[in-house]
């Protein structure tokens, strides 16, 4: 456990300083401020209270929108950086020398920038709510919270799929592949929700066929987003929890015992 | 009592084979020294003894325990050819982080970082980060790293490059103390004449297989480790 926090606490003196995350965490906040200066603006000038909270509303679905589309682009850039720098520089295999299991050394990381992404989610989501509910006169409610709590589950499935793709990959292909992977893989998960086995595999087309086995094997990170976003707007979806809780659980458990075992036999 | 047991190695990387069936013990208290043309299978023989690379067949045992067992590598210290690390670490807080993953306790990690520092004369640049220092600094950094904690095994890969005759003086000088303090150093290095006045034992290696394995001082007694090396070599 030691080693692991030690590598926690390394990705975050590593990462935190990167250029990415800065740049991100400045536009994210001035975007905030710029729509909050709007927001107050129109409700000196042209709108009424109903109106205020109105346009309230569409900045914050705009701004936890792009929140999280900056969660998704920095949970794969993050990881590819971070393990990919690593192997480049030969760092990875200095460390193996040292008492520290090659599971140890990858969870850690995953650990670590999953909590780095926590982090920009959280402040950024919160500077965003709590100036706005002070402009809008609206109030939040507590969903917002466990929205938050449930798109850190997919965050983490999302950055230890990364981590799969990084081992095998260079930087820019491995970043590119993330990409498309998560989109793929969230489609997948939106289109296949609440479905049927045999429904999923019924009318054999290649593309569907990739797509429901993903959807089948990775963690479902659309399917937890979804549910999020069915917290906030408080609009059910119809969906069997426990089955999709123990899939999330049971393929993350999967993809890591993959990548265990690829990684323990990956030459360094 | 042996403290580094590898029997019968095998490694191919495809169709060329790396090692083939070599099989080393080295002793409690001694000072060996790997020696071999450049791909003669040195690197890949240190990167399975870390664990670094699979071997295809055979085994690797360090002081009791399988290579692949993360605690054999509480036992060793490993210093690369090429020594780097993350380059926003500073040099002292590389020799700590060292310190912390072999688990050594706040006052000895501090002491020993203390020495380690003093010993390859890099006080003066603790503060400086990695991506800061030149090569032989950085060399002499890796080095320090090996003295942070109490290890019975080190292995020091081409521990003379990038050193300056002070830095090498240095190297030797360490080596000496090692063997004093009871510990067995793995040397890998191509200069000859420096192995030869420190190291007890050598071992031959040529296209992958153990050319010869023993003492130096056997070899000396009728000519010097070069001209021995390349007979061995050219056989």
């Amino acid at each position: 456990m030691k080693n692991i926090l030690l590598i926690v606490s390394n990705t975050f003196q590593k990462e935190m300083r990167s250029k990415t995350l800065i740049f991100l965490s400045i536009m994210t906040l001035g975007v905030i401020v710029g729509l909050n200066a709007l927001l107050n603006f129109l409700g000196e000038k042209a709108l009424t209270d109903i109106g205020l909270g109105q346009a309230g509303g569409l900045a914050i679905s705009g701004v936890t929108l792009m929140i999280g589309m900056w969660c998704y682009f920095l949970c794969s850039f993050l990881i590819v950086d971070t393990i990919r720098s690593d192997f480049e520089k030969g760092v990875t295999s200095l460390l193996m020398t040292l008492p520290i299991t090659r599971f140890q050394y990858l969870f850690g990381r995953v650990l670590g920038i999953w909590c780095i992404v926590a982090i920009f989610y959280f402040f950024t989501s919160t500077i965003a709510f709590s100036l706005f509910s002070t402009t809008t006169k609206m109030n939040f409610s507590i969903s917002l919270f466990y929205a938050f709590i449930l798109n850190l589950f997919s965050y983490f499935a999302l950055i230890t799929l990364g981590l799969f793709i990084s081992l095998h990959f260079k930087k820019l292909s491995a970043l590119f592949l993330c990409m498309v992977f998560s989109f793929f893989i969230h489609s997948s998960n939106t289109y296949f929700l609440g479905k049927p086995l045999d429904d999923v595999f019924s009318d054999f087309e290649i593309l569907k066929f990739i797509g429901a086995t993903f959807h089948q094997v990775l963690p479902r990170i659309g399917v937890v987003s979804t549910f999020a976003k069915s917290i906030l707007l408080d609009s059910p979806i119809k969906m069997n929890y426990f089955m999709e809780t123990f899939h999330y659980f049971a393929s993350l458990i999967f993809l890591f015992l993959v990548i265990r075992f690829l990684f323990r036999r990956k030459n360094l | 009592m042996s403290v580094l047991t590898a029997n019968n190695l095998y490694k191919s990387y495809g169709d060329s084979p790396a090692l083939n069936g070599v099989s080393l013990t080295l002793d409690e208290n001694i000072v060996f020294g790997l020696l071999g043309a450049n791909g003669a299978g040195k690197t890949t023989f240190i990167k399975i003894v870390l664990d670094l690379v699979s071997a295809d067949s055979g085994e690797v045992n360090l002081c009791g325990h399988q290579s692949s067992d993360s605690r054999a590598r509480f036992s060793i210290a490993y210093m690369p050819e090429r020594f780097n690390f993350f380059h926003y670490y500073t040099v002292r807080g590389v020799l700590d982080f060292y310190g912390k993953m072999r688990n050594i306790s706040n006052d000895k990690r501090k002491s020993d970082i203390e020495y380690a520092l003093q010993k390859f004369n890099i006080e003066k640049i603790a503060h400086k980060k990695v991506n800061a220092l030149s090569k032989g600094q950085l060399q002499r950094t890796g080095l320090a790293s090996t003295l942070i904690g109490d290890q019975k095994v080190y292995i020091l890969d081409e521990p003379f490059s990038g050193l300056d005759p002070i830095g090498i003086k240095d190297v030797k000088d360490l080596i000496v103390e090692l063997k004093e303090k009871g510990k067995t150093v793995f040397i890998n290095s191509h200069i000859l004449s420096e192995m030869e006045k420190i190291c007890d034992s050598v071992g031959i290696i040529d296209n992958g297989k153990l050319l010869y394995n023993g003492s130096v001082e056997k070899i000396t007694q009728k000519e010097s480790l070069e001209s021995f090396f390349y007979k061995q070599v050219k056989k």
